[in-house]
């Protein structure tokens, strides 16, 4: 209480200042005049009585000095005078201020940007009702190392009869779709979901209703909730959108209702939302895999206990199932699991995130090593000064207290620019996450991640500037005034210290170097292997399919004779082909395959292979190359004529050194009668299908359209730019039908490289860091013997005296900062091991341990030591003995 | 000795309200004029304990008809000097205990 109200009083003194000022003036002196007074009256001159007076009270002005202090110590005062100091310290100084705030930035920057983004990605809650109950249900197969399969529609009818851990289940489907009204067409994304994914969700219709599960049959499925923002930017908000009709693929979908803007916590994306239904046959086959499946969990129930209840029901459905289910769950492995819906949804990006995550906390570890070492040297240059403001009569305390806000205002300052660097950081990472995690939200600097930066802000700059106020507070300042006039250096313990903090910073910057350095590599083979196929002078394009076209099996044989055939007219295409599959997208989900004859041992996995559906025109267009038999023909596609082109992992690993060609295999659920059975007529070389990525393996073949689909791929070969060659594939395809959307158009290469750019935002960054770090250890190291060389300009005046050449004393500095740098690259050295063991998945055909990387880096960190050292190595040489001795 | 200042200025207080010189005046009565202090450092110490809340002050008139601050004890400032006067006891009968018995 009483501080309480010493800061009330003090804080008032400090408002009141002028008042307290005259008040404190006017007391002094009626008490001085009432001493001369009593003087007077025991018979002094007045000019004695006066003297008297003021010998008995003492200095007026350094009594009013003092009780000013007093009055408004308060921290008030003191804190915009030391912040006043430090600007002007920082001003005096811009080159060390410039260079403490730029690391800090980079550290706070880097620390607040990825931390955002694992908070915003990982950590915070999904915004629905009780988020934590929230689980995805999928399936996995160890056999076939494929670590998440969607769900199915039979094991949700399956869980919702007699799973007992849900209150509510739901499936969920995203689609994207051509969005029509009048003549013209958009493309836009949407969701096929079950009635139940509304209360599992927790949320009510803006305007309108959802969906019941009424509506999960074929025929009852015509109707559609809108997404608030789709409502609010395509229909302005008009509550009358109610009852309209809109258009999807060419369906006409009755609208029903808004559902509110939180949606989009689960899928950003999505525009629309209409009823999955389904026929009773696509209910029947657990392993229909082709929808996701969510649950909420009943109050108390735990993700063990779920997923202790989905042990039992995939056993129990084994038990129940054929012999040929039996058989397939065997091979493949495949059973059910569950994890938190928050857990799930990052998935893919979790393993990345860890590993910023140890990159930056690196990172702010360098930074803090760093300043630390800078503000440390500097305490020492400025031994001298404080040593004589002590001797003038500022106590340690006012000295430990101005050093400690001259650290916290290059602090914040520091953190100022690394709050404008995580900014932009986070604008970039938008743009990745955009790609890698299409369903997220852009990521924000929210006030969480804020008050973590300016939390790291003070934990760092209360840090280092407690490291020169600690020292400050131990070495004795007089002596080390005295200490300095004899020209000493520095206490032997501060060196040591400081050069050990330099061989971490080199250790650490080794670590990443060799991360980047790995990566680098790594990225240079994905991006050099051979495609098998040609890429250059082809353009690509997706359309869909208005339901006109898909209404018998003549009808789209039509479309796509028609699309050949007005492609083909394009002046200077070569070739055209179609496909039902985008090319080099993850994702592409393999086909299990009954073999007429399996070569493997038994038990070996389930037969799996991604089957392309391709036009005839396919091989000459992507030119693939044939090793063996030959490519489809118009002929093939005649009725009962079926076959398939495989690659060579295809035959490698179905028919173990046999030819393929006339091997039989089927892709269509019951085998029936195996002489019906498709024959193989072509081995091609491998194309990289799943993406440049995807080293699984996974064969693939090839078969010509069997069925009716929805959208195809055109591939066009041209050397002809390609913006005119897309304008006029754009033509011709609205020529044959408008209400067909021409998206995705761009030239095959560059579809190609995008499917880099997860490897490339790794590396990119990881090189980001690298590079911070080397920067930092070379500036450390530079600091270091910046600072040494300083302290001995007389060691080093006396060398030249007595005969040391220019050449001896840069090498004797050298020496000094390579030591050092050599000891840090040694430890450095071991920790890549580490870091790297850590990577193996993201190295592509990289060894941890690649002798190269290793040897680079490490020239590279000697030459950048080699350069920090040499330009103190090159003013010690500058040192005029004369000037040096005669100057202390 | 630091805090002896302020131990005097609270029992100068302890019976009345005074001012500055009358303060003075009491210190140096109740010290038998054996503790002198410059009068001046007087007014640094109890502007650090009305901060502390120790002692309030008002302007008054003197006795010498003079306007002046007075200065008097607060409950707290009651409450220390007890406390302070208990612990020099003790200290003092510690001091008594190792003179006599050396």
């Amino acid at each position: 209480m009483s501080r309480f109200r010493a800061f009330l009083f003090r804080f008032r003194g400090l408002l009141r200042r002028r008042a307290l000022e005259s008040e404190l003036s006017d007391e002094l002196h009626a008490h001085v005049d009432e001493l001369t007074e009593r003087n007077r009256a025991a018979g002094m001159t007045p000019d004695e009585a006066r003297y008297a007076a003021l010998r008995t009270f003492g200095g007026v002005e350094q009594i009013k000095e003092r009780a000013r202090d007093e009055r408004r110590s308060g921290w008030g005062e003191h804190l915009a005078q030391d912040t006043r100091y430090a600007f002007r310290q920082l001003r005096r100084n811009p080159g060390f201020a410039l260079i403490t705030i730029v690391t800090l930035g980079l550290g706070i920057g880097a620390t607040t940007a990825i931390s955002s983004t694992v908070y915003s990605l990982m950590l915070k809650p999904l915004p629905f009702h009780d988020a934590a109950r929230l689980i995805e249900i999928y399936n996995t197969a160890a056999k076939n190392e494929l670590t998440k399969l969607p769900g199915s529609i039979k094991q949700y009818l399956d869980y919702s009869e007699n799973a007992t851990s849900y209150e509510t289940l739901g499936l969920w489907r995203y689609f994207e779709g051509t969005f029509g009204e009048g003549s013209s067409v958009a493309r836009l994304s949407g969701a096929r979901a079950t009635a139940g994914m509304f209360p599992l969700l927790r949320v009510q219709p803006v305007i309108g209703r959802f969906f019941t599960n009424d509506n999960n049959r074929p025929g009852e499925d015509k109707v559609a909730v809108l997404t608030q923002s789709f409502w609010e930017t395509h229909f302005g908000q008009d509550p009358a959108v109610l009852e309209k009709t809109v258009w999807i693929d060419g369906e006409a979908l009755r609208v029903i209702g808004v559902a509110p803007r939180v949606l989009e916590a689960f899928d950003a994306r999505i525009k629309i939302i209409r009823p999955l239904s389904w026929t009773p046959q696509a209910a029947t086959w657990r392993h229909a895999l082709n929808v996701q499946l969510f649950g909420r969990l009943k109050p108390g129930v735990t993700l063990q206990q779920a997923a202790a209840e989905s042990g039992i029901m995939a056993r129990r459905y084994y038990d129940e199932a054929s012999p040929s289910s039996r058989e397939f769950m065997n091979r493949s492995g495949i059973t059910d699991a569950v994890g938190s819906l928050q857990t799930e949804r990052v998935e893919s990006v979790r393993g990345g995130l860890y590993l910023l995550q140890g990159g930056v906390a690196f990172v702010l570890l360098i930074v803090c090593v760093n300043v630390g070492n800078l503000l440390l040297v500097r305490a020492q240059a400025r031994q001298p000064e404080l040593a004589i403001r002590y001797a003038l009569g500022a106590g340690r305390k006012v000295i430990a207290r101005q050093m400690l806000v001259e650290s916290l205002v290059l602090a914040g300052l520091g953190a100022l620019l690394g709050l404008v660097l995580a900014w932009s950081a986070l604008g970039m990472f938008n743009r990745y996450i955009a790609e890698i995690l299409p369903q997220a939200l852009p990521m924000t600097l929210d006030l969480r991640v804020l008050a973590f930066a300016a939390a790291i802000t003070t934990v760092v700059g209360v840090g280092i500037g407690l490291l020169p106020v600690v020292h400050l507070l131990r070495s004795h300042v007089t002596k080390s005034m005295q200490r300095n006039s004899r020209g000493a250096s520095a206490s032997r313990g501060m060196r040591t210290f400081s050069s050990m903090l330099v061989m971490g910073q080199v250790a650490v910057a080794l670590v990443l170097l060799t991360g980047a350095g790995l990566l680098i590599r790594a990225f240079v083979n994905a991006v050099s292997v051979e495609p098998g196929f040609d890429p250059g002078n082809v353009v690509t394009a997706r359309i869909a399919l208005p339901s006109a076209h898909r209404s018998s099996d003549q009808a789209a044989k039509a479309i796509q004779e028609r699309l050949i055939l007005a492609l083909g007219e394009i002046p200077g295409v070569s070739s055209v082909a179609l496909s039902f599959s985008t090319p080099f997208r993850s994702g592409l989900a393999p086909y299990a395959l009954t073999l007429a004859e399996d070569p493997r041992p038994p038990g070996s996995p389930q037969p799996m292979a991604g089957v392309i559906t391709v036009t005839p025109g396919y091989l000459e267009t992507m030119r693939l190359r044939l090793v063996e038999g030959r490519f489809f023909e118009p002929a093939d596609a005649a009725p009962g004529r079926r076959a398939f082109v495989v690659d060579e992992s295809f035959a490698r690993t179905f028919f173990a050194g046999r030819s393929a060609i006339g091997g039989r295999f089927t892709i269509t659920g019951p085998p029936g009668n195996e002489a019906e059975w498709p024959t193989i007529i072509g081995v091609v070389r491998d194309v990289p299908h799943n993406g440049v990525e995807d080293r699984t393996g996974n064969p693939f073949a090839y078969q010509l359209p069997q069925w009716r689909p929805s959208g195809l791929v055109l591939f066009v070969r041209t050397a002809r730019p390609v913006a005119d060659v897309i304008a006029a594939i754009r033509e011709k395809v609205r020529g044959i039908d408008s209400m067909i959307p021409v998206f995705e158009a761009s030239s095959l290469e560059s579809v190609l490289d995008a499917s880099f750019n997860q490897r490339r935002a790794v590396m990119l960054l990881l090189a980001a860091f690298g590079g911070i770090a080397l920067f930092l250890a070379a500036l450390g190291l530079y600091g270091l013997l910046a600072y040494d060389v300083s302290r001995r300009t007389r060691e080093i005046g006396i060398r030249g005296a007595i005969g040391a050449t220019r050449g001896q004393i840069i090498e004797m500095i050298l020496k000094q900062g390579l030591w050092r740098a050599g000891v840090g690259l040694l430890v450095g050295l071991i920790g890549a091991r580490l870091l790297s063991g850590t990577m193996t998945r993201l190295l592509f055909d990289v060894k941890p341990t690649d002798p190269m990387v290793q040897a680079g880096v490490s020239v590279l960190l000697l030459l950048v030591a080699a350069l920090a050292s040499y330009l103190p190595a090159r003013r010690a040489a500058k040192v005029d003995p004369m000037v040096a001795l005669r100057a202390e | 000795m630091y805090g002896t200042l302020d131990m005097l200025i609270l029992k100068a207080l302890m019976h009345e309200p005074r001012h500055g010189l009358g303060i003075a005046d009491r210190i140096q009565q109740i010290s038998q004029e054996v503790l002198r202090v410059e009068q001046g450092s007087l007014y640094p110490a109890l502007y650090r304990l009305e901060a502390e809340g120790l002692v309030k002050a008002e302007w008054g008139i003197s006795d010498k008809n003079r306007k002046a601050r007075f200065y008097e004890l607060t409950a707290a400032g009651r409450k220390r000097l007890t406390a302070e006067k208990e612990h020099w006891d003790r200290i003092t009968a510690a001091v008594n205990v190792v003179l006599t018995k050396a």
